[in-house]
């Protein structure tokens, strides 16, 4: 964008994709990611499942934020406002998941169904569904930038999250239900996909601003990211290779592995796409 | 209550940039970082071209989504309205920078670059750095010139009304066409302005409650 084009024309958002703003879009998957993957852990009582979620937001998510601070000894300072800041109350939730996790953890493997180890793991459970929940509101409370200020966008996140959780813990652990989990896969692979249809839909009719938003996604730079990264690998070829684990009530260690990338790919394509359609509506009538 | 607002003549401004500079003066602002701006841009096609100038700075939101969203507390209101941002507590997680609809907001990064690159800062520069000193890795943007308001009002002046108690931009402007007073007193200038000639706000849809009003 040309100086002289800056809030003139729509303004892309750039502060969260583009630069050191790139490690922001990681984080965000990398908590719907560990979210979504701690809670299959715990839905299907698998500690691997839970392990990893766990490491995942400890490592990948939290790291992430580090790189990006760009003054890291007054992170602390970030938890001071829970009241009103959707980043507060995701860094407590992840600070809060990382202590009752490694609490649960522990005591999974030495008090198993302990009373305080089911209370723990609750705890834990609603941290990492807290920041699933907060990736999303944390974007969609931004007024600013109206394509992103739709109720429908957490819950967008939050269905990519389960998906991407279950089809984590099915890879790492040859003892789930196929069919059970691959019924689940088609669930929230099919519901995503109605959620896209809709948002978009929704987008198209909207104001000038998401209207852009919504062009650029279907029909301009962003186009390919969303047929290619989010409905052929992220939706398409999951529902297939979900639909005949469903059927035949297998699936193959390629099969599963392919899932798994196809999901992930499709989860950072997502993101991505939602980050990067971001805009700003013009200051000045000239854009209008 | 005092809200302090700014009202800015659309018809007087003649784009000379005066306002930027003084802005810029005034605070040591580093290169790359404007507080002040002018959008500057045409519609229509020839012979029927309309330009289009907007002095654009932060708006001092009556709802300011930039306070709410900060993690940290470092931007804040005032209980005369101007909002701030206390660079010692500021983490440069930039969400208020996201959640600004109007894009007044830059985070200081670079504090190796000059004015006049490669020819080492100027005096002016070295100056600035020791009177007003950025913090890399915090967020900056116009503070209404909370320094000169709050010494006037120490002094018992009135903002908008004594030149030592006014804002910068608002001093310089060749054409007058900046007006600076508490929106909140019906007798003062930018009420009755506002009031007068209509004043408009810009993207009243989002209500944030900006108090920079333009007059067409």
């Amino acid at each position: 964008m040309r100086s002289y084009e800056w809030m003139v024309t729509y303004t892309p958002q750039t502060v969260w994709i583009e630069g050191k703003g790139v490690l922001i879009w990681l984080s965000l998957y990398a908590g719907m990611l560990g979210g979504g993957t701690y809670l299959a852990g715990l839905y299907f009582n698998n500690l691997p499942g839970m392990v990893l979620g766990w490491l995942i937001i400890l490592i990948i998510k939290g790291g992430l934020h580090l790189a990006h601070a760009e003054r890291p000894s007054r992170l602390w300072r970030m938890m001071l406002r829970p009241q009103t800041s959707w980043i507060s109350r995701g860094l407590i939730l992840t600070i809060l998941l990382i202590v009752f996790g490694a609490l649960q953890i522990a005591f999974s493997l030495w008090q198993r169904a302990s009373g305080i180890e089911i209370l723990v793991r609750v705890l834990a459970g609603i941290c990492a569904f807290g920041i699933i929940v907060y990736t999303g509101f944390t974007m969609s409370c931004v007024r600013g930038v109206p394509f992103w200020n739709s109720a429908l966008l957490p819950v967008l996140f939050l269905l990519w999250a389960f998906l991407t959780g279950l089809t984590l813990v099915q890879a790492i652990d040859a003892h789930v239900d196929t069919r059970a989990a691959t019924a689940g896969n088609l669930v929230l692979l099919i519901a995503s996909l109605i959620f896209v249809v809709i948002y978009l839909g929704i987008a198209s009719y909207g104001e000038p601003a998401v209207k852009e938003s919504a062009r650029a996604l279907t029909k301009g730079r962003l186009a390919p990211i969303l047929f290619i990264g989010i409905i052929l690998i992220g939706m398409v070829m999951p529902l297939a290779i979900s639909f005949s684990g469903y059927v035949t009530g297998a699936l193959s260690a390629p099969s599963v592995l392919v899932l798994v990338v196809c999901v992930i790919v499709g989860g950072l394509s997502l993101t991505y796409a939602a980050l990067k359609a971001g805009l700003y509506s013009p200051l000045s009538p000239a854009g209008s | 209550m005092t809200r302090f607002g700014m009202v800015i003549d659309l018809k007087k401004c003649i784009s000379c940039y005066a306002c930027t500079i003084a802005c810029k003066q005034e605070h040591f602002i580093p290169p790359g970082i404007f507080w002040n701006r002018l959008l500057i841009s045409e519609t229509g096609e020839y012979p029927q071209v309309t330009r289009w100038t907007y002095p654009v700075l932060c708006n001092h939101c009556g709802e300011a989504v930039c306070v709410g969203v900060c993690p940290t507390g470092a931007t804040a209101q005032r209980r005369d309205g101007i909002v701030t941002i206390d660079p010692n507590k500021c983490s440069g997680c930039e969400y208020c920078v996201i959640a600004c609809p109007y894009q007044q907001r830059t985070v200081y990064k670079d504090d190796k670059r000059e004015y006049f690159p490669g020819q080492g800062l100027t005096e002016y520069e070295i100056i600035g750095r020791k009177l007003y000193p950025f913090q890399t890795g915090t967020v900056t943007k116009c503070n209404f010139c909370v320094e000169r308001v709050d010494a006037g009002l120490k002094r018992g002046l009135k903002p908008g009304v004594d030149r030592e108690a006014t804002p910068a931009c608002v001093l310089t402007c060749p054409p007058k066409a900046r007006h600076f007073g508490d929106l909140d007193d019906p007798r003062s200038n930018v009420a009755t302005l506002v009031r007068v000639r209509k004043g408009r706000q810009l993207h009243p849809e989002f209500d944030t409650e900006p108090s920079v009003f333009y007059l067409d």
